[in-house]
């Protein structure tokens, strides 16, 4: 920022609709959690030292919720200890829009992802061989592999192939799987030889992988019971598979997944959930749903750590009412701004502007609720069931193949926002309220 | 019209700005039914790409393969491992996928198109630097977040363009009187729609094509409309008759796609305006209750959409209207009720939508506040009524002070004062009801003087000088009474002279010199009881020819 006084555009790009890896998280970042004790990166860097050689971790939290940033610092953090962290974006290999997603897929990506990584971190050479290469002959295959030639951002090396360009190697890497147990031993093996690489490389034994992006599996209409059946077969029938001897893993998973499968914990070794700044007080307090005001401090030292001048264009009271309402979901609290400031840009609007019904407030707040008016009765129904119960989802749904689609398209939306007090609760989006028709789906406990 | 560019300026302006302020990756969704204001957003595009030296790569893909040919030539093809780091200066792209807007057929290519895209969310992110609009449809977008849920999640703005009137009734409700269009329109607008099903039929006999049939379906209900117009009512039926037994062709075809069953659903209701002008008023309620019942079971199938709940409202509106006429007076409250409540549902969940949808959600409420109003007063319960006219006339003054002044919203306004007014003048509240008549006519003038002097607002303004003129008889005012009795007798003259006598214009007649006549002769010196007598037994000869 320099001398003269702040714009209302670098405002609107100080709050960008997604966060972008690899960008240096700590100049931005603010502890969610309410104890500054408390801090989700320690605690799995913790467990990280604590578990030495081999674990496996599932990472969960909503679209939004700030996972690629507390990834972001995760490696940052592993970096500057020194342990060989690798991270790899799932979506570059698979598509995530596709229910069928088998384990030995996913397995093979993990190995990809991992070799491509490598070579980003030591250069192209390090590796002798890919697994491309490796299953290609393994699989003795006619089949011949398309580039796509895909660079990262602020790198000379990129993914070259990914599964959802090779179908026709994918159907024979799920077949050969299907067949043969040799399929594992030689993901194992190859497996070994990239943590042999690494250890060469840097001396070091242990190393973690994040596997970003899996939270973003998902359905069309129709699909979400082949979704939930493949969520099963990855993470939840052969757990065992999902572990690779003397290597970390940790695995980005759908926010929805522990409400549909609650047992899936047990199979890992820890689960860490990244929840929404609890902007409000939980259901078993004596203010419940009342704003927190220590926790709409915080996130409202993330908009000054974004943007330091944030108060030419608008009162705290204006913010906190913003942060309120986003249910303390970054995501949505930055759409909110950049709502915001290009209305009262737009409306000519005095800055700084001090009503919460000023007329910029409230076109911001009409904006981001647009595209609510989509959700059918039944997602009206368990948002009305949530609003009024909270609590633990799983229990509620009767009929999975009904109940299924609008779980998950709450979740997919944050509509429905998870946090913790000891036990998890959940809670439809602030904004919803007085917002949205409720009241006429909320008569009944059925959903 | 004037307003609804105004809207598309308001959106303009924002998307302008966002473009000018974004930096890197945006996302537009784009709502459009693929009318005029879609073309001026994308030449506004176009000329505002051109002012930043870039130009837009506009792509209409008529398959999935060309669709993601053309992505993967002009997004992903960029040279390999080359700096990505963010730009202004970034050619958009703009992805049409409006096409066959309820076809099954498109809705996979939007499907496959947008889950292709959606794989591709993180290389987007990553290579394409610039701003992408994808256009849609209204009725597909609650299968945005299916089939695109991580692209939908980092959307930068929904631009829902202004659209098309959500079909219901339309009808104005001052009185039950309507005049038609100037003749010689109308049998200009008949015959070049007789041309057209002409055409479509010898089309039709080549190449037995779903999408022609569905045009002369088209065709022929807007012929049936222009029939019923100038009270042609067996050509109405008739041409009405033939859509139909297309539209349920269609319908076996198309397997009750939304399409199809909205077509039928709208030409149900049609047929059943022909009967309902005819006085056939069970025939018009039998079709009215098929329409219905096709809109509830689509409202359902479409998960409550805006345009299917639109539609739903306006289909018990029409029926709360017939169950009126035929003196059903609970059916007539429950439908009415029923159509207040999705309308009032729908204002609340539309605050957000563009302007002209605001605009005309408060109007729908409006009516549908009236028509309540209108069933309460046929049951005598006059307070509840003046209560909900006055709640309607509160929702058009807002349209008034937030879009500023237009025919329609004058009119609106008019309407809902005149009805204040006659509620009030029942309950022999005189001055406050002849403060709201008065109101209503300096409306009316307003309409006449600035926008429309057709013959259906001179009607308006002469019945509205009709009914103070009564008002100020009751008074005892009987200079005022006369003077606006002869106001409203001379437009009705205006009217007479300029269009024809007609049934209409002389029952008005009739009304206003019985009118006339009631105020004492000696209070009206410029007419005498015999000259007005004699006016009237003209008038009554003409009525009497015309009704024989």
């Amino acid at each position: 920022m320099n001398n003269h006084s702040p714009t209302p555009k670098q405002f609107y790009r100080a709050f960008p609709a997604s966060a972008s890896v690899g960008v240096d998280e700590d100049k931005y970042y603010v502890n969610r959690f309410e104890q500054d004790a408390e801090d989700i990166v320690q605690e799995i860097t913790q467990q990280i030292e604590w578990d030495q050689d081999t674990a496996c971790y599932l990472f969960t939290g909503l679209r939004g919720a700030g996972k690629t940033t507390e990834l972001n610092r995760l490696k940052n953090e592993l970096d500057q200890q020194g342990t060989p962290v690798f991270y790899m974006d799932a979506s570059d290999y698979l598509n995530l829009n596709d229910p069928e997603l088998d384990q030995s897929v996913l397995i093979f990506t993990v190995l990809a992802g991992l070799g491509d990584a490598i070579k980003r971190e030591y250069g192209e050479d390090l590796l002798q061989e890919s697994v491309w290469e490796r299953f290609k002959t393994l699989l003795n295959t006619e089949v011949s592999l398309s580039k796509v030639k895909l660079p990262l951002p602020g790198t000379k090396a990129g993914v070259e192939f990914s599964l959802s360009d090779n179908a026709a190697f994918k159907s024979e890497l799920i077949k050969f799987a299907r067949q043969s147990n040799d399929y594992y031993q030689q993901a194992t093996a190859f497996m070994a030889y990239l943590k042999q690489v690494v250890k060469d490389k840097t001396g070091q034994e242990q190393l973690v992988l994040i596997v970003d992006s899996l939270e973003r599996l998902s359905a069309p209409q129709g699909s979400e019971e082949t979704l939930f059946n493949s969520l099963k077969d990855v993470f939840f029938n052969n757990p065992a598979r999902m572990y690779f001897p003397e290597c970390i893993l940790l695995y980005t998973v759908p926010p929805y997944m522990h409400a549909l499968l609650p047992d899936v914990s047990a199979h890992y070794t820890r689960t860490f959930s990244l929840n929404n700044f609890k902007v409000m007080f939980g259901p078993h307090t004596d203010k419940p749903g009342k704003p927190n005001a220590q926790v709409l401090q915080k996130v409202q030292d993330v908009v000054t750590k974004r943007f330091k001048e944030w108060e030419c264009f608008m009162s705290p009271d204006v913010l906190q009412h913003f942060a309120y309402l986003s249910g303390g979901n970054m995501r949505r609290l930055f759409s909110l701004l950049r709502h915001f400031i290009s209305k009262a840009n737009l409306l000519k609007t005095a800055f700084p502007v001090t009503a919460q019904d000023d007329n910029a407030v409230k076109q911001a707040i009409n904006e981001e609720i647009n595209p609510l008016l989509w959700l059918n009765a039944k997602d009206r129904k368990w948002l009305a069931w949530c609003d009024l119960h909270g609590g633990d989802l799983a229990q509620k749904i009767n009929e999975l193949q009904e109940d299924l689609p609008s779980i998950i398209r709450l979740f997919d939306n944050s509509l429905i926002l998870n946090y913790k007090n000891g036990q998890p609760w959940y809670q439809i989006l602030p904004l919803l309220k007085g917002n949205i028709e409720l009241t006429d789906y909320a008569q009944s406990d059925d959903v | 019209m004037e307003k609804q560019n105004a809207d598309f300026e308001t959106i303009w302006y924002e998307l302008k700005q966002q473009l000018s302020w974004h930096q890197g990756f945006a996302i537009y969704f784009v709502v459009s039914q693929g009318n005029k204001y879609a073309g001026e957003l994308k030449e506004r595009l176009s000329d505002y790409a051109r002012s930043q030296v870039l130009s837009v790569t506009w792509m209409q893909p008529e398959t999935v393969e060309q669709g993601i040919g053309i992505f993967e030539q002009s997004l992903f093809q960029l040279s390999p491992f080359e700096d990505t780091t963010p730009s202004d200066k970034v050619n958009p792209v703009w992805l049409t996928l409006t096409t066959n807007p309820v076809d099954e057929t498109a809705d996979l290519l939007r499907n496959q198109l947008l889950s292709y895209l959606n794989k591709r969310r993180s290389r987007l992110e990553n290579r394409y630097q610039g701003a992408l609009f994808i256009e849609l449809p209204p009725n597909y977008m609650p299968h945005v977040v299916e089939y695109a849920p991580d692209l939908w999640s980092i959307r930068s703005k929904v631009v829902i363009l202004p659209g098309q009137q959500i079909k219901g009734s339309d009808k104005d409700e001052l009185t039950t009187m309507s005049l038609p269009e100037p003749g010689e329109d109308i049998d200009d607008k008949i015959s070049s729609t007789k041309q057209a099903i002409s055409q479509l039929k010898q089309k039709l006999s080549k190449k037995n094509d779903g999408f022609i049939k569905r045009l002369l379906a088209t065709e022929l209900c807007e012929l049936g409309r222009l029939y019923l117009e100038i009270n042609h009512f067996r050509a109405a039926l008739d041409a009405s008759s033939q859509a139909l037994s297309h539209f349920v062709e269609l319908d076996q075809i198309q397997k009750q796609s939304p399409q199809s069953q909205r077509d039928l659903s709208i030409i149900y209701s049609s047929i059943g305006d022909i009967h309902e002008t005819q006085n056939a008023l069970d025939d018009a309620l039998s079709h009215y209750l098929k329409s219905l019942e096709i809109s509830r079971h689509l409202c359902d199938r479409l998960n409550h959409s805006l345009q299917s709940r639109g539609d739903l409202a306006s289909n018990l509106e029409v029926l709360s209207n017939i169950y009126l006429r035929l003196n059903d007076i609970d059916n007539a409250l429950k439908t009415a009720q029923e159509s207040l409540n999705i309308r009032k549902s729908l204002t609340h969940s539309q605050v957000w939508l563009s302007q002209s949808n605001t605009l005309e959600t408060n109007k729908d409420l409006s009516v549908a506040l009236e028509r309540i109003g209108d069933i309460q007063l046929a049951m005598g319960k006059v307070d509840l009524a003046l209560q909900n006219f006055k709640e309607s006339s509160a929702l058009v003054e807002q349209n008034l002070l937030r879009f500023g002044e237009s025919q329609d919203v004058l009119r609106d306004l008019a309407i809902s004062f005149g009805k204040i007014a006659d509620v009030l003048s029942g309950k022999d509240e005189l001055d406050k009801a002849a403060a709201q008549y008065q109101e209503c006519l300096r409306l009316q003038q307003q309409i006449v003087t600035h926008y429309d002097s057709s013959p259906m607002a001179i009607h308006d303004l002469s019945v509205s000088n009709y009914k103070l003129g009564e008002l100020y008889n009751k008074q005892g005012k009987y200079s005022d009474a006369t003077s606006s009795l002869l106001q409203s007798l001379s437009l009705n003259r205006r009217l007479r002279d300029s269009a024809g006598n007609n049934l209409r214009t002389l029952n008005d007649a009739k009304v206003i010199l019985n009118g006339l006549l009631s105020v004492p002769e000696n209070d009206r010196p410029e007419f005498t009881n015999e000259q007005l007598q004699q006016d009237l037994s003209q008038v009554e000869t003409q009525l009497l020819r015309f009704k024989s």
